[in-house]
């Protein structure tokens, strides 16, 4: 008798150890995301950005930014996803190498190799537009801080948008104009000089729309390709329609000779505004010098804004220390989208990518949780409707915010001083 | 659009064109002596670019400096492309040594490709950022020197084809090959001489354009093509007639952009090519050198 | 006598075509001698095989006593041997001043040939009055006599002409007979292949008639124009056109 009672506590302890045990194998030690990025190419620089401002993200959710302890960040606390006993989020890269063709076999290559549960990218417009069919055919959630306006067109049912799109990244534009205008700034013609991929034409497009919605005349368009050495006819054309207001979408090589034709021709218009691009990219800061400076961009954070965010500065101090700069829009998306994923997997308790899917629907992460000014609500289209952006100019070489007021570190230079001053 | 504007798309027209005039001249040569087009001309261009940049790179030399030495690096590569390749190809049909040229252009674009990266490379030049006026007229420093450089250096190859031995000897061969043969000149070692002079007119222009253009494996294209159409323009064959034609391709490239709209740059300028093989089928200045 | 060339039982084809079927010659310093035949017989293949655009399968040559059998023209040019292509070849855009260095090229010294090209000018007044002009602009006439002095720079010990007559009209082909004639008189080796039998036999010193690859007839000039057999075996078109 006493032997059955004995046998019958050990088979129980045996299923009970096998139930909690069988449990834990069940659940992954990590959970792997796939980031498709221009390591090379053209802007190697960015992809560099947005590679280690991922790899920040990731480590401090596996345990290792003890800075960010105590915050309200996302991810601050933890050492993995804790709804999953603690597994490690493993980021594995992919080199887009700014092409859409490369990007797209290259998301495809990760998505069946290394079965992600989720993936983020690519960067540039035109390589996630080509990247979109495939995580939506394989079904793998997938954020991206692209601009172009189609990715939220086509219902893609796996693809969340967590930066700005055109509109909201050009709407920042004309509330600048006018608050310009109310400050007794004058200007007449408002021009566009763009790259002719999907990120210059979508943006441009965007930009035309709200202008008219405004009774804003666009002057003159100048859509041009890379892959060029001389940009005399493009800035010619610019500087015989008086254009005074320019919107330039460009990427760092083609950046930097634009920028030195303005020089030589002399061509200065009261504002450039850019949505980002070549003004993200140390490359460009190291060869213009002092003519990078003046150039207004969208900008979506700055390190200056932890005066009103302490933990900002502590963040952005251990970044430096790990890399050797500041944060800037590049890495403070990345790390965004990080973790919006890691929290999208945390409320659904799963490594699978469609229960992910179904919680990140749901995210709703305020602007203390990100390091983004904004925080995170997609509406059905997969927009980010809190998405908003400020407007940063380069003023001794280094962007400050300088609208609106109140995130404002610096006064806005208007109009761009003349090149014989310089 | 005033006087002034165009007039200033003329002028930055005609550096831009120096380059191409160059880069024609050394196409032109080769297509002169021997009836051979060199589709891998660019990346010879482009493999300059990238010498330049790791002389500049990793021991700080400006293109100006190290340009002899890409130059003369160059030369060796068009001697050694003909005595491996070329020479070898001539004795076959058209078609062969049409694709021969072909596939050193894949071959010299997808190394690059693998070796370097498709990341875009910038040097620096003492002449990289400086303004010169001219009157009313602006160009950058680089250019000037670009355009500076690509005439002296055309001009040294005309001194060359018109007053030495050798140079002579090579029109010759271009002229009456068998009848040179009977007279001791040897085609093939004249041929390679040639191939080199036309590859370190390659170095040259891709040294000069080194302070004011990245490198990437695809630079090729942005002088090659116009090149092609300045050759087209000029008279197959007539180096004269390319260098002019590449003065040409430049100005309309620059003022057609300017004056029309920029995005159609390079198609007026395969426009203005298609049109002049048209009309004239031998180039404006046809007929061989 | 001394011979410049001779050439023994010399064969050569063009592909599977045999041409020259065992072909014996002697040319002394110093001679002028002509090669005669009918279409096919040859003459043009003799010269070119001298003048090394043909290798001969078999027998030999020899230049002074030198085997050459089977060196190519850059080689024999360096030994003496000057040819005139039988079709014209001269650079078309190059100047006459031009053609003639050209000439020279294998030879080093150039105050030589500088001389030599003043002194060939000389010769030819018609040449030397046009010295600039390019070889393109020449008559007929004019080419045959830039060519043959062209030919001159390379102070040659054998001057091959291939049919340096064709196509000239009869007071221009009087013209370019003279000037053999002289280069001769100034002791340059001639041989010469003509069509035109009958002024080629006036004004050479002996002559060869071949026939399918081979010599025929051999002797000095006056004898074969007197001999009636000859003239009707060979000769019957050679009244010059």
């Amino acid at each position: 008798m006493r032997r059955r009672v004995l046998g019958l506590v050990i088979a129980t302890i045996g299923v009970v150890a096998l139930g909690v045990f069988g449990i834990d194998a069940q659940m992954p030690k990590e959970v792997v995301v796939g980031v498709i990025i221009p390591l090379t190419g053209p802007a190697p620089g960015t992809g560099q950005d947005c590679k280690v401002g991922a790899e920040f993200a990731a480590d401090m959710i596996n345990g290792g930014v003890k800075a960010a302890a105590g915050s309200a960040l996302l991810g601050a606390g933890w050492s993995g996803i804790p709804s999953l006993g603690g597994a490690r989020l493993k980021l594995v890269f992919a080199d887009s190498q700014a092409s859409p063709e490369v990007g797209r076999a290259e998301a495809e290559r990760l998505i069946t190799t290394v079965k992600p549960s989720a993936t983020m990218g690519a960067w540039h417009s035109g390589v996630t537009v080509a990247i979109a069919p495939v995580i939506e055919r394989y079904r793998i959630p997938h954020t991206t801080v692209s601009t172009a306006t189609e990715l939220t067109q086509r219902g893609f049912q796996y693809l969340f948008r967590v930066g700005v799109n055109a509109h909201q990244g050009g709407e920042v534009l004309f509330q600048y104009l006018d608050w310009m205008g109310k400050d007794g700034k004058k200007w007449s013609k408002l021009g566009q000089l763009h790259e002719d991929t999907a990120a210059g034409v979508n943006f441009a497009n965007a930009i035309e729309e709200m202008a008219k919605a405004r009774g804003i005349t666009p002057a003159l368009r100048v859509p041009y390709s890379r892959e060029q050495a001389n940009m005399d006819s493009e800035i010619l054309k610019l500087k015989s329609a008086g254009i005074d207001v320019l919107v330039q979408t460009s990427y760092t090589s083609d950046g930097i000779i634009i920028r030195k034709t303005m020089r030589k021709l002399d061509y200065a218009p009261a504002l450039i505004f850019s949505q980002g691009g070549f003004d993200d990219d140390p490359k460009f800061y190291e060869a213009m010098g002092d003519d990078a400076n003046f150039g207004s961009k969208r900008q979506l954070w700055s390190p200056a804004l932890s005066s009103s965010k302490p933990i900002l500065k502590a963040i952005n101090d251990e970044f430096k220390r790990r890399n050797g700069r500041d944060m800037n829009d590049n890495s403070v998306r990345y790390f965004t989208n990080v973790q919006v994923i890691a929290d999208a997997i945390n409320r659904a308790k799963s490594a699978d990518p469609q229960a992910i899917q179904k919680a990140m629907v749901a995210t709703d992460l305020k602007a203390e949780h990100v390091l983004l000014v904004h925080g995170v609500k997609f509406d059905d289209k997969h927009d980010n409707v809190l998405a908003k952006a400020m407007v940063a100019q380069v003023l001794d070489r280094q962007l400050k915010i300088v609208f609106p007021a109140e995130a404002a570190t610096a006064k806005p230079v208007w109009p761009i001083p003349a090149w014989s001053t310089r | 659009m005033t006087a002034e504007i165009v007039l200033q798309s003329v002028v930055s027209g005609l550096m831009f064109g120096g380059v191409i005039a160059l880069v024609a001249v050394g196409v032109s040569l080769i297509w002169g002596v021997m009836d051979v087009i060199n589709f891998a001309y660019g990346e010879y261009l482009m493999w300059a670019m990238y010498l330049t940049f790791f002389l500049y790179a990793g021991a700080g030399l400006d293109p100006l400096l190290s340009l002899p030495l890409t130059a003369l690096v160059l030369f060796g590569a068009g001697v050694l492309t003909y005595r491996l390749v070329i020479q070898r190809v001539m004795r076959g049909p058209i078609f062969a040594q049409l694709l021969s040229t072909f596939g050193l252009f894949v071959l010299l674009r997808y190394t690059a490709w693998l070796v370097f990266r498709p990341d875009d490379r910038q040097s620096q030049s003492l002449v990289s950022n400086g303004v010169v006026k001219l009157g009313e007229m602006r160009v950058s420093t680089g250019e000037l020197v670009a355009f500076a450089g690509s005439v002296l250096a055309t001009s040294a190859l005309f001194w060359f084809l018109r007053s030495t031995r050798t140079g002579k000897a090579l029109r010759a061969v271009a002229q009456d090959r068998e009848a040179a043969l009977a007279l001791g000149i040897e085609p093939d070692r004249l041929y390679a001489i040639a191939w080199g002079i036309s590859a370190a007119a390659a170095g040259v222009a891709g040294t000069l354009v080194s302070s004011f253009m990245y490198v990437n494996p695809l630079v090729g294209d942005v002088f090659l093509l116009p090149g092609f159409a300045a050759v087209a323009l000029g008279g197959f064959g007539n180096v004269y007639g390319a260098f002019a034609g590449g003065l040409v391709i430049g100005i309309v490239n620059v003022t057609g952009g300017t004056l029309t709209v920029p995005k159609v740059k390079l198609a007026l300028v395969y426009l203005v090519f298609l049109a002049v093989l048209f009309m004239r089928p031998k180039g404006l200045w046809g007929g061989r050198q | 006598m001394t011979s410049v060339l001779a050439v023994d039982d010399v064969h050569a084809s063009y592909g599977r075509f045999d041409v020259l079927r065992g072909l014996s010659l002697r040319v002394a310093r110093g001679e002028l001698v002509a090669v005669l035949g009918p279409n096919g017989a040859g003459k043009s293949t003799l010269l070119k095989t001298v003048a090394g655009f043909l290798r001969p399968r078999q027998g030999s040559i020899q230049l002074e006593g030198e085997e050459i059998g089977g060196l190519r023209p850059p080689a024999l040019l360096r030994k003496g041997i000057a040819y005139v292509m039988q079709r014209s070849s001269l650079f078309p855009k190059m100047t006459i001043q031009e053609n003639l260095e050209l000439g020279a090229y294998v030879r080093q010294t150039t105050v030589e040939v500088r001389t030599d090209i003043e002194r060939v000018l000389a010769m030819f007044p018609r040449l030397a009055e046009r010295r600039r002009q390019r070889a393109e602009g020449l008559s007929g006439g004019e080419r045959r006599m830039l060519e043959i002095g062209r030919a001159l720079l390379l102070r040659p010990k054998l001057l091959l002409l291939d049919e340096p007559t064709m196509g000239l009209a009869p007071l221009v082909m009087d013209l370019i007979f003279d000037t053999i004639m002289e280069v001769r008189a100034a002791g340059t080796t001639v041989v010469m292949v003509e069509q035109n039998a009958r002024r080629a036999l006036e004004v050479s010193d002996r002559a060869y008639v071949l026939e399918q690859g081979q010599t025929r007839v051999e002797g000095r000039g006056e004898e074969l124009l007197a001999s009636d057999a000859v003239r009707r075996a060979y000769l019957g078109s050679g009244a010059g056109r």
